[in-house]
């Protein structure tokens, strides 16, 4: 019986619709685990990838901070190939709206100026992240396998899945990558 | 080709009148030649010293071109400019040799003295300032064309002794 | 331009694309070739209906002894050409090209509105960048780079981040439009499209035609009110006609769930896929509610009631009326205009049938002149009309005319916007009576001076494909002069009123009516003008509450335009077929379907048979 291939999930600046997407595989999911072990996702127990890393890495989301800067990284180190999981993660996705505007205006307007707020105050606690501007998953980690889609369609979800189990490179054509 | 608006397009509000019966002989001395029309650009900016939008709706409408594209045209070359310039043009050169010969601190005398920053013109219309990028006099360096007088070996003292000899 | 075919012999050119052998026309293009040879090539700055231009390079081929790769859209074929188009070499060349675009600007599918890829319009950039396994940027483009969105416009926006640059739109406006409004300003990664000289699109020259809109491969300009309101796929796209004027451009209307999201100009029909902002924009903004059940009125008010009410009531006040008049809109299609001449011929005995509005000059000075025939003219001459207002679609043809070497004389009083553009301006004389009052100077008749007919026939004299354009309100004399201009010149009506011309065909005309009684066969037009004077009895037949409907005794419900079935005559003289493109709300009935069964409560049957021998008998 073959070795099943380890599999870790995260997600950044993301809306976790790519995991709604992975988990609207439905009943396939059945299949996927005989030839996947998924060790760490946002939506189990546990969450964080093993520091004895795994075979896949799959994050969600555009980085936009430095939490998710490390987020990235820790997720690069601790496994073989890096699946870039939604249009977040590939293009840097929705959150990228807020690249037109400085991270100061941004902070001004969320937590000062928004109509419902009253006796705003930026947090500035040091140990909270820094906020900098939008960036895709590809500019600060190198990525392997990119999935576009937002989200991804099940079954391009599925098939990469699968095919990387089965140690083959996942190749996006037709449907699976025209997501619509 | 037909003209593009029924009628020469009004000036806008803030624009000083321009006179223009010199365009008018400019115009007049093209007007059998086709694809003229950066040569009228070019002499209708030599007559005026820039470009106001007057000229160019004058243009448009008589040269026959859509305004669109003299806009593109005088938009697209650096020499055009639609603004007012300054009456004295000071061109200080920034490229390699000047640059470690000194030419950031002759650039930073003009901005103190004349209170312009590169690009800009001073509001009494008397002094434009450009930064340009090698002027092919590097033996000359830090050199500044002042007027179309190229002054080479410039100091900050030089540089303001030139500025006072501009009338 | 699509290539004329001609028969003459004319040596064909033997190329070899892929290691086939096809045969050409010279003076195509090897994508034209390709293209006629089934063999696809990608492309996104091309459009078959705009010249070429060759800025976007995803058409680049392989041409044996060329130096380097050739854009098949504007190399010309020539005898022995050896292509080559599905090479590994062209596939990373068109990936790196689409990369090199998309890295330029903000290339944001997820909230574009138009993303999601068909075979219809929508995203060819995206179309392209699926096609060739793009799923990822290769290089990411500058995100703090905003790049300005124009919603000057009324009717559609532009957002310069969609942008790639194509210059279809500038394209469009100038040799479909002939508006010449836009332009490419600045230039390197400053570059933009620009009107005029740098004002924002809706202050600008801009007449709000669309044809940029509708050219466009992003959505760069993108549509308010269709944006976001359904991919291509889930629209019902259906061929029709546009029935704002006399005209009767060819639209494709998509339609969603019954309601009409958008008009599209139809490449294939006269008016080449030329539209005008009132049949493509204006026919989709907000009416007044819709009238879906007959109404009668009791005790003061309007009360919905069934057909068989309403029906029953008019037809007892018309058995017993004196004189019964009717006013019909000239938006009626043919068949009704057939049932109602009919109807209150026959059955009401009456003369008492006038068009609301509307109006044709004679139809009889010359041969005929088509809308295709516009833009070829070496002369056009417009008498007596406004075409840049009225018959929007011709103005903008005439200016085609215009760029192409031809010549303008307009002959009118006033001011229009075609006046900067004539090589000759003539006035008309007003020769109404002095004594007139000023209602009546507005039909005032135009009279033209003898020098003036002199120097318009010695232009037309000297033209090669003269067209006269020519509206209503002119003397007899004129008309009379107009007949004696050479035989080659060809003459178009300018019509006022959608059907006015089928109108005209059945005896009908404006003019004010007599009757105790009024029916108003509104159709789906609203008022507009001087409120009617009361009558002791009115009928309202409209699509729409308005003014009308809210002092009628009865209201019957009526079709509007995009739910019609029919015919209508249009200004060239040529019926089109409608064919609606909407169902109508479940109550409403065609205007010749009540006017039928009025007629057999009224004691007096027509039957639809009755109706096709009157309409073919004219």
């Amino acid at each position: 019986m073959n070795k099943k291939v380890t599999i870790a999930s995260d997600w950044l600046a993301g809306c976790a619709g790519c995991h709604m997407s992975l988990l609207d595989i439905d009943e396939r999911l059945v299949a996927l685990l005989q030839v996947a072990d998924l060790q760490a996702t946002p939506i189990t127990d546990l969450k964080q990838p093993p520091a004895s890393g795994v075979d896949v890495g799959i994050l969600e989301g555009a980085v936009n901070n430095t939490a998710g800067e490390e987020v990235a990284r820790r997720m690069r180190q601790r496994c073989k190939i890096l699946v870039a999981l939604g249009d977040c993660a590939v293009f840097g996705g929705v959150p990228t709206l807020r690249n037109g505007f400085s991270c100061e205006e941004s902070l001004r307007r969320a937590y000062l100026e928004t109509e419902s707020t009253a006796e705003g105050r930026i947090p500035d606690d040091p140990e909270l992240a820094q906020m900098k501007p939008v960036q895709p998953l590809g500019d600060v980690v190198d990525v392997d396998i990119y999935v576009p889609g937002c989200p991804p369609s099940p079954d391009a979800i599925f098939h990469v899945l699968t095919e990387l189990a089965a140690g083959r490179q996942p190749k996006l054509t037709g449907k699976l990558l025209d997501w619509h | 080709m037909t003209n593009t608006l029924p009628q020469e397009k009004s000036a806008p509000a803030k624009e000083p009148p321009v006179d223009l019966a010199r365009l008018d002989r400019i115009l007049e001395e093209f007007k059998s030649a086709k694809g003229a029309l950066i040569p009228i650009l070019q002499r209708a900016q030599d007559a005026y010293g820039f470009l106001p939008r007057t000229v160019l709706n004058h243009i448009a409408y008589k040269a026959r071109v859509p305004l669109a594209d003299v806009y593109g045209v005088a938009t697209f070359y650096a020499q055009f400019h639609l603004e007012r310039r300054g009456r004295h043009l000071i061109r200080v050169c920034d490229g390699t040799a000047c640059h470690v010969r000194g030419a950031p601190r002759n650039i930073e005398v003009l901005e103190k003295n004349l209170g312009l920053v590169p690009g800009g013109t001073s509001a009494d219309y008397e002094y434009t300032v450009e930064v340009v990028y090698c002027l092919g006099s590097c033996g000359l360096a830090p050199v500044a064309v002042m007027d179309n007088q190229v002054c080479g070996r410039l100091t900050p003292e030089g540089l303001v002794r030139h500025l006072k000899t501009l009338a | 331009m699509p290539l004329e075919m001609t028969t003459s012999a004319v040596a064909m050119a033997n190329i070899v694309i892929n290691g086939r052998r096809i045969q050409t026309l010279p003076g195509q293009t090897v994508l034209q070739a390709a293209t006629a040879a089934g063999i696809k090539i990608p492309t996104l700055c091309h459009h078959p209906r705009l010249p070429a231009h060759g800025s976007c390079r995803l058409c680049l081929v392989e041409i044996e002894k060329q130096r380097a790769l050739q854009p098949a859209c504007t190399f010309p074929v020539s005898e022995g050409l050896v292509i080559r188009t599905d090479t590994e070499k062209l596939m990373v060349e068109r990936r790196f090209a689409l990369q090199m675009i998309l890295s330029e600007r903000s290339h944001y599918c997820m909230f574009c509105p138009a993303s999601g890829t068909c075979e219809n319009s929508d995203c060819e950039l995206q179309r392209l960048c699926y096609d060739h396994g793009l799923n990822c940027w290769e290089y990411t483009p500058h995100y703090e780079k905003r790049w300005p969105v124009d919603g000057t416009r009324q009717y559609f926006v532009m957002d310069h981040g969609r942008c790639i640059l194509c210059r279809r739109c500038i394209r469009a406006c100038s040799s479909i439009a002939a508006n010449h409004t836009l332009g490419v300003h600045q230039r390197g990664t400053h570059t933009l499209i620009g009107a005029d000289d740098d004002v924002p699109f809706g202050r600008s020259s801009c007449v709000s035609c669309g044809s940029c809109l509708q050219v466009c491969p992003t959505g760069a300009l993108s549509e308010r009110n269709s944006a976001f309101a359904g991919r291509s796929a889930d629209f019902k796209r259906t061929k029709a006609v546009c029935l704002g004027c006399a005209v009767g451009c060819g639209i494709e209307a998509l339609v969603r769930d019954n309601h009409l999201a958008r008009i599209e100009g139809d490449w294939e029909a006269a008016n080449g896929g030329l539209l005008c902002a009132a049949g493509r924009f204006e026919v989709l903004q907000p009416r007044p509610p819709r009238i879906r059940t007959p109404l009668v009125r009791e005790k003061g008010k309007l009360a919905a009631a069934s057909w068989d009410r309403a029906l029953d009531c008019v037809a007892q006040k018309f058995r017993k009326a004196e004189r019964v008049a009717c006013l019909a809109s000239p938006r009626l299609l043919n068949e009704s205009m057939a049932a109602l001449t009919l109807f209150f011929n026959e059955t009401m005995r009456t003369n008492e049938v006038a068009l609301l509005y509307g109006e044709a000059p004679p139809l009889d000075l010359g041969a005929p002149a088509g809308l295709a025939d516009v833009a070829d003219s070496d002369c056009i001459v417009v008498i007596g009309g406004n075409p840049m207002e009225h018959q929007r679609v011709v103005g903008y043809l005439t200016r085609r005319s215009l760029d192409h070497g031809g010549k303008l004389v307009l002959v009118h009083n006033g001011s229009t916007s075609l006046d900067g553009y004539a090589d000759l301006h003539l006035e008309l004389e007003d020769i109404s009576h002095p004594a007139a009052s000023p209602f009546e100077r507005l039909r005032a008749t135009y009279h033209l001076r003898a020098s003036s007919l002199t120097r318009l026939k010695h232009m037309v004299e000297t033209a090669e494909r003269p067209i006269v354009l020519y509206g209503s309100g002119l003397s007899t004399t004129v008309y009379v002069a107009m007949r004696t201009l050479p035989s080659r010149a060809r003459f178009l009506p300018l019509i006022a009123g959608t059907n006015t011309r089928g109108a005209v065909r059945l005896g009908l005309s404006a003019r004010p009516v007599n009757g105790e009684i009024l029916y108003l066969m509104a159709a789906d037009d609203l008022p507009d003008h001087a409120p009617l004077p009361t009558r002791q009895f009115t009928v309202v037949h409209a699509a729409y509450q308005s003014d009308w409907t809210d002092t009628a005794d009865v209201v019957f419900p009526a079709l509007m335009w995009a739910e019609k079935t029919g015919h209508v005559t249009n200004l060239e003289g040529k019926t089109l077929e409608v064919k609606p493109v909407m169902s109508a709300p479940a109550d409403v009935l065609p205007a010749w379907k009540v006017l039928l069964q009025l007629s057999e409560r009224v004691g007096r049957s027509l039957t639809y048979e009755d109706i096709c021998t009157f309409a073919g008998s004219r």
